[in-house]
């Protein structure tokens, strides 16, 4: 069970990543934009902790503006690191599951 | 007007608790304990205590006024959920401007679920302490031991000072390098910083308010007796004789009281050092 949550944070974190490729998001309207993909189950909790480390290693950078609701807000977008470490998860994830894919599909057979 | 929550009112309750007991057994001792109650000096104590319990209380009381200001807007579920979290992240290896801006973008996550009408277990899931341990992992692992120790550092410096400006104030007629210090006070005064804090925050931030009202209670109840008890019965023991009757100059010159500050100075540093490592480590 912790293996499996490990493994959906790594996947998570870079969804959030391929997310802010286009553009930049504040926190709550990556986590509508995740459910809106099918993360239906997902939650604050998990994603913010997510933001907050991709934010110390350098792979995305904000922009604090005003909100209506009271205090300022966090708008995130990509580093030059965060880029990078997107193209890496996309080629990890395309080998990954493509290797995965060959086996379910060896199996099912 | 959000109403004063459970944890809140059992907080200010026990601020109030200890700050009576400390303006109580003051005064007692000024009453019934020393001839001299009618010196000036005496007295300059005295109120210089009663006044540093009263704003412990109004500091408590300010502290909870400016959250629920701050959080005006929330409804009462999700302030009480936003409250929790604000006691849980004290004590943490944070700094203060981590914790001032989770705080915010929690605020900020918080209105806006609460605007679309979601319940506060859908935002945090069901346990608010794995919220916290997620978000306190984000920002790289630190010991939590190493910073206990550095703010164990940190309070006993301050106790010490505290400890030498009162008893200049007691006796003005030596220099302040002059003072000397009950050593079994200055003994307590350690074993509070380095292990009865630390155990209180800890015990505020679990919400188990009983237990963390019942530590300096129990402290000082060990500590009496213990004093007594070696008093009666072990005075006989030099070593046991020094720690019950001695004296210790903790400040005797200049260069000392800058060996403190400048060790409270390398305590704070090595605590940002600890928070940049941290950082490098995720």
């Amino acid at each position: 069970m912790a293996q499996e949550t490990q493994m959906l944070k790594g996947l998570l974190q870079g969804c959030v990543l391929a997310i802010l490729s286009d553009d930049e998001m504040y926190g709550y309207k990556i986590i509508e934009t995740l459910k809106s993909y099918g993360f239906e189950d997902i939650h604050e909790a998990t994603v913010y902790p997510i933001l907050t480390r991709l934010n110390k290693q350098g792979l995305l950078s904000y922009n604090k503006r005003p909100s209506e609701l009271g205090p300022p807000r966090k708008y995130y977008r990509l580093t030059d690191e965060g880029k990078t470490e997107l193209q890496l998860f996309d080629q990890c994830w395309n080998n990954i599951s493509s290797n995965v894919d060959k086996i379910l599909k060896e199996r099912s057979l | 007007m959000k109403k004063l929550t459970k944890k809140s009112k059992w907080m200010l309750y026990l601020s109030i608790f200890i700050s009576g007991i400390v303006i109580f057994s003051t005064i007692f001792y000024f009453i019934f304990a020393k001839d001299n109650v009618n010196d000036t000096k005496e007295k300059v104590v005295l109120i210089i205590i009663i006044t540093i319990a009263v704003l412990a209380v109004l500091s408590m009381v300010f502290t909870r006024i400016k959250l629920r200001k701050n959080t005006k807007n929330l409804s009462q579920e999700f302030f009480e959920a936003y409250e929790d979290i604000a006691d849980k992240l004290n004590g943490l290896s944070m700094s203060s401007l981590e914790k001032k801006e989770t705080l915010s973008d929690i605020l900020d996550l918080f209105l806006q679920a609460d605007r679309d009408n979601r319940n506060v277990n859908d935002v945090i899931g069901e346990n608010t302490n794995e919220f916290v341990k997620q978000i306190h992992e984000s920002f790289g692992y630190r010991s939590k031991f190493i910073y206990n120790l550095l703010t164990g550092v940190q309070y006993s410096i301050i106790y010490v000072l505290m400890m030498q400006g009162a008893a200049y104030l007691r006796n003005s007629s030596q220099s302040f390098f002059n003072q000397e210090v009950s050593l079994s006070l200055f003994l307590l005064l350690i074993s509070v910083a380095f292990i009865c804090v630390p155990f209180m925050v800890n015990c505020i931030r679990n919400g188990k308010i009983l237990i963390a009202a019942t530590i300096p209670i129990a402290v000082m109840v060990v500590f009496i007796a213990t004093m007594e008890t070696l008093h009666a019965f072990f005075l006989h023991i030099p070593f046991l004789y020094t720690i019950v009757e001695g004296g210790v100059n903790i400040m005797p010159n200049l260069t000392v009281l800058i060996l403190w500050i400048l060790t409270f100075v390398l305590a704070s540093l090595l605590k940002i050092v600890q928070r940049k490592l941290s950082v490098k480590r995720l």
